[in-house]
Parts: C-alpha cells; structure tokens; sequence
C-alpha cells in the first residue's frame, strides 16, 4: 500500500516538472521585439501656445472686452537673424542682444543674455505671466523654441504667438 | 557465439535505458530563469511603451528641437499631428502627404487643401464628443524657417484648432542647451 502511494505522489511531481514552456516563450519572443520596436526610447515635450488675437494688437485676446480687462504691461521678444530684441511697455529702449560670431563665420543667438534679461524683467514685474514673441520669416524654428522654453522658464507661462508687421513700401 | 551472447547481454543489462535518461535530460532543460528575464523584460517593456507612440515618437530624417519646460496635452482634447520636413509637410497619423514647404507657401491650392483636411479634422474631433477640444500639434525641423511655422499656426487657427503645441525633444541641462 504504502509504495502505491508513493509512485502516484511521484508521478503527479514528474507532471508539474514537464509544463509545456514552448507556448508562452513563443509569446515572449513575439512580444519583446515588438514592444522595443515601438518603446519610445528619446522623452518627448510639448510647448503650448497663445494665439494673438485676428489685430495683433494688445494682450486682451478677447476682441473688445480688452478695455474691461484689467491692462497687463506688455512685453515682447523680437528674434532677428542676428539679434533678439526685447521690448518692454513702459520702457523706451528696447534691450538689444546680438548674435556671437563664431570664429568659423556661423552665428548664434546668445541665448544665456536672454536668459538673464528675461530673470531680471521678471523680477521687476512679478504679476506679468503673458509675453509676446515675434520671430522674423528667415528665423530658425530651433531659434524660436529656444526662446519660447527660456520665457516659460523664467516665469512667463503664457506665450503669445504673434506675426511679424511687414511695411511694404 | 561469444560475440553475439556479449552484444545480447550488454543490451539487457540497461544499454537502452541511458539513451533514455539522456533524452529526458534534455527536455528538462531548465528555462525557468529565462522566463524569469523575459517576464521582468516584458513587464518593463509594458510599463514604458506609449499609447500614444506612434504620435509622439521623433519621425525619422527630423531633427526635433530640444527644450527643458515640457507641458501636457490638454486633457479633454485629441490632437492632429502636423509633420513639416524640409522637404514636405504631412498631415495626420496616416502621414498623409500634403506637398513641401515651398508649395504651401506659394501654391493656394496646397493652402486650401490643407485648411479644408485640418477643418474636417477638428469638425470629426468635435463631433464625435462634443466635450472634446481639437488640439494641433506641430513636430517640425529646426532648420525650418518660421515663415512656414508662422503660417502653418495661423492656418490652425483658421481651422478651429482650440490649442497649438510644438513638439520638442526634452532636454535638462540649460548650459547645454542654451550656454553652447
């Protein structure tokens, strides 16, 4: 009696060892490549954007309710080929930040004076969260994200797309 | 005689039975720790793969700009990819193929045909769920110039595009991005 038992015991043991593997390691070796195939392997990030309103005119957005609004100062980046400009209301000089000639002919944005010029307007106007950017038609897209990351960076979390005014004359 | 009744014995006496054991031997090979690897992998794999991958992947022969501010979609909204190349611009997930940069800027036809897709596009998003915004998302080259970026954004606007987002590559360092 007692050795019948034991060959059944050992039996169902030498069952549960001979578990078919083959189907799910075929689902792995179909799935892992698949899934790295498509896995993102670079971080991808969003920059949102304001839309001027159809005049270009002032911050309201909004057509004419912008008289009801309280005024929020204005301020605006202007990118140039060679230069950024930064015009603040209030301000009668524009602050002028011109590109870095390399030694290799190429030229630059010096984007850390951006940088700094944007902490410092922040710091004078603390409940200003809008700014305006204007890139010119020859300007680099790499150019404008640039200076569309450094204003969110620096506390203006709005940015307002605008056209550049072209005089024809 | 003697060589046949040698042959007979050895055959008896458990020759067959070692092939045997060799053969089970090998069917138990021991793949647990394999399946352990590729269950972890898998697993992992799962975890990080994007629904939305097909959108939000860097297309090929595009280099995206880098920024450090990343910002979410809007939650109740469904975006329409807009891809410009230096050489052409496609619309959607189905990369449907609208003309280069050049011809959206001169041709009005290109012009047209991109605003009328880009109408249907929002029109579908809001029909399907009324509380849903349509969002057009831009990935462009950063050699592109934003003559093209200006109009392309303009034309979203036109198109009922509730929000516009650029796509860029996230970075970390500033000094890297910007100091260089």
């Amino acid at each position: 009696m007692a050795s019948g038992v034991s060959k059944r015991r050992t039996q169902k043991g030498s069952d549960v060892q001979e578990l078919n593997l083959m189907p799910i390691m075929n689902l792995f070796i179909t799935i892992i490549p698949m899934l790295l195939m498509i896995t993102v392997t670079v971080h991808m990030a969003l920059l949102s954007l304001n839309l001027a309103a159809s005049g270009g005119e002032g911050a309201g957005g909004e057509g004419g309710e912008a008289s009801d609004v309280e005024k929020v100062k204005e301020i605006k980046i202007i990118l140039y080929t060679d230069r950024i400009e930064i015009r603040e209301e209030g301000v009668s000089d524009p602050i002028l930040i011109p590109a870095i000639f390399s030694p290799d002919g190429s030229t630059r944005h010096d984007y850390l004076a951006l940088d700094d010029h944007l902490t410092e307007i922040k710091s004078r106007n603390e409940d200003v969260f809008e700014i305006g950017i204007t890139p010119y038609p020859d300007v680099y897209y790499g150019t404008l994200i640039r200076a569309i990351d450094i204003s969110k960076l620096r506390g203006f979390p709005e940015v307002k797309y605008e056209r550049p005014r072209v005089m024809v004359l | 005689m003697k060589k046949i009744s040698y042959k007979v014995n050895r055959a008896a006496s458990g020759g067959p039975r070692k092939a045997r054991g060799k053969i089970q031997k090998v069917r138990s090979l021991n793949i647990t720790s394999l399946i352990d690897i590729l269950t972890i992998l898998l697993v992992f794999l799962i975890k990080n793969v994007s629904l939305d991958a097909e959108r939000l992947t860097v297309p090929d022969q595009m280099a995206l700009p880098s920024s450090i501010v990343a910002e979410e979609l809007e939650k109740s909204g469904r975006s329409v990819v807009l891809k410009v190349f230096t050489d052409q611009i496609l619309l959607g997930s189905e990369n449907m193929y609208v003309g280069t940069p050049d011809d959206f800027m001169t041709d009005t036809d290109v012009r047209n045909q991109l605003l009328q897709f880009m109408r249907e596009q929002s029109a579908q998003i809001v029909a399907q769920n009324p509380d849903s915004l349509p969002l057009l998302l831009i990935q462009a080259d950063e050699t592109i110039q934003c003559r093209y970026i200006t109009d392309i954004v303009a034309l979203g606007a036109d198109a009922d595009f509730a929000n516009i987002y650029f796509s860029t590559v996230r970075g970390d360092d500033p000094q890297l991005l910007y100091g260089s």
